[in-house]
């Protein structure tokens, strides 16, 4: 393990604790690092020093009486209480975010069907007018029921990259807000 | 050692090692490492407690160019290794009724 890796544990075992007491440990046990590789220790005979970085925010807890916390979050397996707080979390966050991301989904790729037929609607137009100007004869309002039709297909393709940025960001924003939702349940379930 | 025993210890020592000037994390530990084992682990907690019941104060300053935290003894420290000495003699005096009593 290397003093990173030892620190990141290490902070990651504190995360019960309010974050300024968290970086007062941390920066603690960087300092005591420094102080001691300064005396050509290796950080392998540091690490070994200190303990396990669980042990260390242990004797940290202990003090805050915060043990439970710390032990808690230390324990491997799904206990019926940290099973219990899972699921009342994801029925109360995790379903209406699950229906948020698929209606926010649906939506993006109905904007991108409406482009695709605004195209097809104005070409459709511009050909049946055509096709009635051709049998009927030249008529003004036909040419511009022909121009209309022309106007939306060609708003259509304008529409079309504008909407497929659209559904990349709700998509996205999807994957972000299923991250975000998914470490609230963890953090919850941490505390 | 009892474990509560030895905190107790702790605290004065540390106290005991600023009594003599200001001093940092790693230092406190090697002062006191000849005469009680004491970790890093252990001595956070300690320091801490300290800290909160207003027997040190502490100061960060740069040294090599990185920040160390120096600690302080307050009047409060003081005089708790005056009230700790009281209760060695104390102690002194059980201890010689505990080994000594029957034969008085």
């Amino acid at each position: 393990m290397t003093k990173k890796q030892w620190l990141k544990r290490f902070k990651k075992k504190l995360s019960a604790l309010p974050r300024e007491e968290k970086e007062a440990a941390v920066q603690y046990y960087t300092e005591l690092f420094n102080e001691r590789t300064d005396r050509g220790e290796s950080e392998t005979e540091i690490i070994n020093n200190f303990g396990s970085p669980e042990q260390a925010a242990v004797a940290i807890a202990c003090e805050k009486n915060e043990y439970s916390k710390i032990a808690y979050q230390s324990s491997g397996g799904l206990t019926a209480g940290r099973f219990f707080v899972v699921t009342i979390l994801f029925i109360c966050v995790g379903i209406p975010v699950l229906i948020l991301i698929f209606a926010l989904g649906v939506t993006a790729i109905a904007l991108l069907i409406s482009a695709f037929a605004m195209i097809a609607a104005g070409a459709a137009q511009a050909l049946y007018f055509l096709i009635i100007q051709l049998i009927y004869g030249f008529n003004a309002g036909f040419v511009a029921q022909i121009g209309i039709g022309i106007a939306a297909a060609g708003l259509g393709c304008l529409l079309v990259p504008l909407f497929l940025f659209c559904v990349k960001w709700i998509f996205k924003s999807c994957g972000k807000m299923f991250t975000s939702s998914t470490r609230l349940i963890c953090e919850k379930r941490r505390a | 050692m009892d474990a509560q025993l030895k905190k107790g210890l702790l605290d004065v020592c540390v106290l005991s090692v600023l009594r003599e000037g200001e001093s940092y994390g790693y230092k406190i530990i090697t002062d006191i490492a000849p005469y009680i084992a004491i970790s890093e682990s252990t001595l956070y907690p300690i320091l801490k407690r300290l800290e909160s019941t207003g027997a040190v104060t502490t100061q960060s300053r740069e040294y090599n160019g990185r920040l160390r935290k120096y600690y302080r003894i307050t009047e409060r420290g003081a005089e708790r290794i005056r009230e700790f000495i009281e209760d060695v003699r104390e102690f002194e005096r059980i201890y010689e009724f505990i080994c000594l009593g029957e034969k008085k």
